[in-house]
Formats: C-alpha cells, sequence, structure tokens
C-alpha cells in the first residue's frame, strides 16, 4: 500500500469543502486507478471529473504529480508513496 | 436580405455631422459573414493604410453578425474595429452585454463612423429616428455617469449605450470602450479613436426584432442547445465562479504571469484572488448578457473595509491577474476597486495593470525614481501607489501621461533597458496567459493580427484537454511540445475567426455548442448551407485579410515574435519550457501558404478570392 496526498484546488476543493485528502493505494496505482476508485467515491466530484457525453474521465481536468503536470495518459501515469496530487479544472475565460 | 441580417449599415461622417443608410452588401456577407470578418473588409477596402489612427481620417466599425440579436445562446456580443493607436495596425475588440442586440432591434447590421466632430457629440439611435447631439456636458464624465446621465436624459431607460470614459476624451492610447454599464471592448486601444472623433457615446433603443430564415428549425435548434449548455457542468462553473474559477488551476500549471512575468508560482496569491474567493466574498450575484445561460459576469458589492461601497460589475480572469499576480497584489478588494476605477475612466485593465507591472520594474531597477513618479513610491504588492497609478493614467497626469500609451512607447520614452520590462507583441500588452506553458500561445502571440491576444486562437483551450473533434482535434496534445503545433493554431484560429463574425461568445464552446450545433444554426438563420470546408475557408479568408491590412504597414516576420523575457524559462513550481518560436513560424507560414516573410502568396490570396 502507498500513501498519496491529494490536493484539491478551486471547483472541485468548494465541491467537496476540503483542500487536502490522504488516500491509500495498492502500489503501482495509475492516476487513472486513484480517480475512478478513491475520487469518484465523492459524488460531488463526478460532474467535474466525469464527462457528460462520453461518460469517462475529462480530458480537461489539470493533473499534476508533485509539480509535473500529466501530459501523457492518466493510464500510463502511475504515482508512488508519498506522491501529492494536485487536480483543478478550468473553464474557458478570460 | 438573408435571415439574421438588418441588411443596413450606418455610415455617420462626425465632420459634416451626416447620416447615411447604405445596404449591407451580400458579397460582403457571403464572403466574410458578418462581425470582424465584415469590418476587416471594410476597412481594408476603405481604409488609407498609413492614415493616423487618431486623426478624423481613421474609421472606427461597430458590427454585429447575423446571429446577433436572435434568441441563439451566447450572441449577445458586437466587435469594434479600426486602425489601433496602440500599435499602430489592425485593431479589433468587442464586448458582450446588450448593446450589438439593440443595434440589430434598431435596424442595423453596424455603424461606420469617419471624421471628427467639432464639438464633443453622441448618437442617439431610436429605431428610424438617428440623431447626432451634443455631448458636452457630459465630456470629462465617467462612464457610468455618463451611461446613467443619457438614459435619463433620453428618457429611455432601456435604451443601451456604449461611452468612452475621461481616459478616451484624452486620447491616451490604452483608453477602451464601455458598453452596457461594465461590459468593455479593452483592447487596442479604440476608446482613444472614439475620443479623437469627439465621439461621447452612442445610445441606441430598438424594437423591431431579427428574423430568421427557418423559425421553427431555429427555435428547436435553440431548445437543444440551451438545454445542453444548461446541464454542463462547465455552465454551472462559470456561472458559480466566473472567468476567475480557473485562477488556481492555471497557477498550478504556470499559465499566470506574476511579478510581471519574472515568477511563476503564487499558489496562495491565486486562491486569495480566484473566483472561489470572490464567491465568499465580495459576490453580489452572477449577471449575464443577452439569451446566454451561462451568466459569467460578476456584480460584486463590498461591504466592510477600506474599499467598503465599491460595487457594480467584478472583475474577471485577466483582471484578477493583471492587477493581482501581476503586481503581486493578492487582495481581491483593491483589484475590485482598481476594475472600477478603470470602467469609470475607460481604460484597458489588461494594458493597465501591464503598464503598472512595467513602471514598478522600472523603478525597482532605478529607470525611472520618485522624481519622474512625483513622490509616489512604487512597491510590489502596494495598494495605495496602484489606485494612485490608475488615477493618474486616467487623468494623464505625471508620469500617468506616458504609461497611458502603452508599455511599448513608455519604453521607447523612458529608453535604457526599459523595453527588456515592456511585455507586449506588436505594441499590444500580453495577456493574462504565459506562453511558455501552453507552446501554441507563443505562436498564438506572435501571429495574432491584433498583437499578443489568446482569444483569436484560444489554442491553449486544446493544450488543456477541450477537444474540438469536428476539427480533428480530437485528443491532448503535450502542451510543451513546440513541433506539430502550427496545424492547430491555424485551425483555431480560422475557426475563431468565424465564431467572432457570426457572433458568438467564445466560452459558450466549451459549454456544449459543437461545430455541427453551429453549421444547423448558420442554416437556420442565415438560410443557406455551409460545410466544414466552406466554414473554416471563411475564417481563413478573414484571418488572411487582416494579415493582408497588416502587411501593407510594413509587418512582417520581423515582428512575429514574443518578448525577449519570455523566451527565457522560468524553473520555480511548475517547469516552465522556451517556445521555440522559429521551428513553429517556419511550420506555419508554409502550412499558411505565406511567403518566408509571412506574406500570403498570390495563389492562396486567388484561392481565398481575395
Ligand atoms: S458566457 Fe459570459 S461573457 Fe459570454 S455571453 Fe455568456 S454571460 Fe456573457
Amino acid at each position: 500500500m502507498i500513501r498519496i496526498h491529494i490536493r484539491l484546488l478551486g471547483d472541485l476543493r468548494e465541491a467537496i469543502g476540503k483542500e487536502k485528502i490522504e488516500i491509500n493505494l495498492p502500489n503501482n496505482s495509475s492516476i487513472k486507478e486513484l480517480i475512478e476508485n478513491k475520487l469518484l467515491r465523492y459524488e460531488e466530484l463526478k460532474d467535474h471529473l466525469i464527462d457528460p457525453t462520453t461518460k469517462r474521465i475529462r480530458t480537461d481536468i489539470i493533473i499534476l504529480i508533485n509539480e509535473r503536470s500529466i501530459e501523457s495518459s492518466i493510464e500510463s501515469e502511475r504515482v508512488k508513496d508519498g506522491d501529492t496530487v494536485t487536480l483543478a479544472s478550468v473553464v474557458a475565460g478570460g | 436580405m438573408l435571415g439574421g441580417y438588418k441588411g443596413r449599415i450606418l455610415r455617420v461622417n462626425l465632420t459634416d455631422l451626416r447620416v447615411s443608410v447604405e445596404p449591407l452588401k451580400e458579397e460582403y456577407v457571403k464572403k466574410f459573414l458578418g462581425g470582424t470578418g465584415i469590418a476587416a473588409k471594410i476597412l481594408y477596402d476603405e481604409l488609407d493604410p498609413h492614415v493616423d489612427p487618431l486623426s478624423p481620417w481613421n474609421k472606427l466599425v461597430f458590427m454585429t453578425g447575423p446571429l446577433t440579436g436572435t434568441l441563439a445562446p451566447g450572441c449577445g456580443r458586437f466587435v469594434i474595429a479600426s486602425k489601433s493607436p496602440l500599435t499602430g495596425i489592425w485593431g479589433e475588440s468587442g464586448s458582450a452585454g446588450y448593446w450589438g442586440p439593440e443595434l440589430k432591434f434598431a435596424g442595423y447590421d453596424g455603424i461606420i463612423f469617419d471624421g471628427k466632430a467639432e464639438n464633443p457629440t453622441y448618437l442617439w439611435l431610436n429605431n428610424e429616428n438617428v440623431e447626432l447631439k451634443d455631448a458636452k456636458h457630459l465630456w470629462g464624465k465617467d462612464t457610468i455617469e455618463t451611461e446613467n446621465k443619457l438614459k435619463s436624459e433620453l428618457k429611455e431607460p432601456r435604451s443601451r449605450i456604449v461611452t468612452i470614459g475621461p481616459a478616451g476624451e484624452r486620447l491616451a492610447k490604452i483608453a477602451c470602450i464601455v458598453a452596457d454599464g461594465g461590459g468593455v471592448a479593452g483592447r487596442c486601444g479604440l476608446g482613444a479613436v472614439m475620443g479623437s472623433k469627439n465621439l461621447k457615446a452612442i445610445a441606441v433603443r430598438g424594437t423591431e426584432r431579427v428574423e430568421v430564415a427557418d423559425e421553427t428549425t431555429f427555435n428547436d435548434l435553440v431548445k437543444e442547445i440551451s438545454s445542453i449548455m444548461e446541464n454542463s457542468p462547465r455552465t454551472k462553473s462559470l456561472r458559480s465562479y466566473g472567468s476567475a474559477g480557473s485562477m488556481e488551476g492555471n497557477e498550478a500549471v504556470g499559465d499566470v504571469p506574476i511579478k510581471n512575468w519574472t515568477i511563476n508560482s503564487w499558489p496562495d496569491g491565486a486562491k486569495k484572488l480566484s473566483g472561489q474567493h470572490m464567491a465568499k466574498t465580495i459576490l453580489k450575484r452572477p449577471v449575464t448578457c443577452f439569451a446566454c445561460p451561462i451568466a459569467c459576469k460578476r456584480e460584486i458589492e463590498i461591504k466592510s473595509g477600506p474599499y467598503a461601497g465599491v460595487k457594480g460589475k467584478g472583475p474577471e480572469y485577466e483582471t484578477c491577474a493583471s492587477f493581482g499576480t501581476l503586481l503581486l497584489i493578492d487582495d481581491i478588494g483593491v483589484v475590485a476597486k482598481a476594475n472600477d476605477l478603470c470602467t469609470r475612466y475607460g481604460i484597458d485593465t489588461i494594458s493597465c495593470g501591464s503598464a503598472i507591472a512595467f513602471a514598478y520594474e522600472c523603478y525597482e531597477k532605478g529607470l525611472i525614481t520618485n522624481e519622474d513618479t512625483e513622490g509616489i513610491n512604487l512597491s510590489w504588492g502596494d495598494h495605495e501607489s496602484f489606485l494612485k497609478m490608475i488615477d493618474i493614467i486616467g487623468k494623464r497626469e505625471g508620469i500617468g501621461l506616458i504609461l497611458g500609451d502603452g508599455v511599448k512607447l513608455a519604453s521607447e520614452k523612458i529608453g535604457k533597458d526599459a523595453n527588456k520590462f515592456a511585455i507586449h507583441v506588436k505594441g499590444l500588452e500580453m495577456p493574462m496567459h504565459d506562453p511558455r506553458a501552453y507552446k501554441s500561445l507563443a505562436l498564438g502571440y506572435a501571429t495574432s493580427n491584433r498583437g499578443a491576444c489568446h482569444l483569436q486562437a484560444a489554442s491553449h483551450w486544446v493544450e488543456r484537454g477541450t477537444t474540438f473533434p469536428e476539427l480533428g482535434l480530437k485528443e491532448k496534445p503535450d502542451r510543451f511540445a513546440s513541433e506539430g503545433k502550427a496545424k492547430m493554431v491555424i485551425d483555431m484560429q480560422d475557426f475563431m475567426a468565424v465564431i467572432d463574425s457570426l457572433i458568438i461568445c467564445k466560452f459558450t464552446l466549451t459549454c456544449g455548442y459543437t461545430l455541427s450545433h453551429l453549421l444547423r444554426l448558420v442554416e437556420a438563420t442565415i438560410g443557406y448551407k455551409m460545410t466544414v470546408d466552406e466554414f473554416m475557408r471563411t475564417g481563413e479568408r478573414i484571418f488572411n485579410i487582416k494579415r493582408l491590412f497588416n502587411n501593407r504597414l510594413g509587418i512582417s516576420r520581423k515582428d512575429d515574435t514574443l518578448p525577449e523575457r519570455i523566451d527565457k524559462p522560468l524553473s520555480v513550481g511548475t517547469k516552465h519550457r522556451r517556445p521555440d518560436l522559429g521551428l513553429m513560424l517556419d511550420e506555419y507560414y508554409q502550412l499558411r501558404g505565406w511567403d518566408e516573410e509571412g506574406k500570403p502568396k498570390p495563389e492562396k490570396l486567388t484561392e481565398l478570392e481575395l
């Protein structure tokens, strides 16, 4: 098991009223597994993380592992013990 | 006339105080659609390219599009275009709100101004009645006072007003035009063009609806799109937190410029300047524009503290960054106060924040001193000096006089190394998205026809993961890659050129509008079918005619650049990378069918019927 610090920004934080969550995950878990198995348990995050048309994880959410943003697929990106994963949703505008 | 259009353009010569109505040419409609497209065609054909932008011979065009004033969601915008006094090249700016639809209801697709009135004047359009009226009593008044006074003296509380403030009257080159008490056509200094013509305001009242070609199909389509938008989480997000709701996410990826583009990480500052923080502190309610279900605009009221009493339209993302992070200010109250001051003076907040950040850095490096600032200590993050700077820019006093002409001219006047701190492209201050965080922005800023602009392409949305499958943009590309970005930027520039011509608010494009909706809307509104190819070809034509406008003024590859500072990556927080602009430009010119100097080749012009 590994321990991951989750940091939620903007809308995501407001949706569940918490900025930081600590979660445990099996070793070598991917970002996709982190979202599907842990974050989607929060009903209020579903709207923000799931695309209403494709019913899959949105492609337009910002995800960082520590300070590196995820540019490749969320299936291939893996987390390790002690990582901080930051998530934010951004909208068009400005 | 085709559906959607009124078929009439009002021409106003302010020198002779003469007005005439002319038909909207069908050729313009077929090739350029409306909005920015038709404005570009008019100015390209009619304007002596070397005209002084602040002389009576410059022209100022206000244009709507075929969708403006229909009930299609998000179609309340209008466009203003001219030769820009800030950049000396193609200038355009748009505003949402209600004024554009009202112009259509009064029976016009657009207005072309030229000449210069002898005395301050305003135009009053009340359906068929057109009057040029004395505005001496309004000269010197701020934009909010002007709007209120006009509505009461015309006894038309439902009239819609665009006006300039004291900054435009005094020809500040970063002056904007304010619509509906706080909607702002900010960029390119077009408020100074109005000021140079002694044109204080345009008041409009109209009661005639916009007819569409196929009303049943149109209404069904509007219902379909509205319902998708209403249920989109992005709509809810924009409504709850406005465009500044993205502040923290933008900061996390190094997109938000901080301390005049020298820092790329400030999470605490971003949080305090976010739409979420605004919602908990000063937000009174979300407000919307004509027929838009999103309601991303903010109405704020500050009830306590040093800025108690400030109320009205609240700051958007760009302003939260240009008056916040760019100056190391993390107080949403002072940002709202500064936003209100700029609305009243009629100053573009992006250019204003950039000019002040530029001055702070010049002061810090000793290029200007207390003697130049008349005793104002310019220190990063300080509220008092910041608000004083806005005042002197608005009043054109002291150093505010040169800062009010934008960072490019100010840096030339200050000399020494000042140009290093002047962050602009072609004279237009950069908007609040960092090309070191999204590589396509580098190419977009360098090639945008009005100078640095993120919305002429909005290609960073694609790099953030927004897909436009009908344009072939189905995957999120690596935001740090320079290779292969040219095609995506071109597609997005051409797409956005049509969006600004039809005219639809771009924010709606991530809340449910698809290209196929747009094509169906065009057919139901105008009455003819457009294929995806024709749609994109129209955008390409519009983009290229603006490039031709600029080429005539000597714009070429040497001008398609970025500030030196942006060539250096920052390494705090999310790592930045240097954009490889040379590589992207080579690919871009080739795909655009331009020569090595950035001029469209003759065969491209033939292909585009230009
Ligand atoms: S999305 Fe916002 S700015 Fe655009 S039309 Fe709607 S309310 Fe106005």
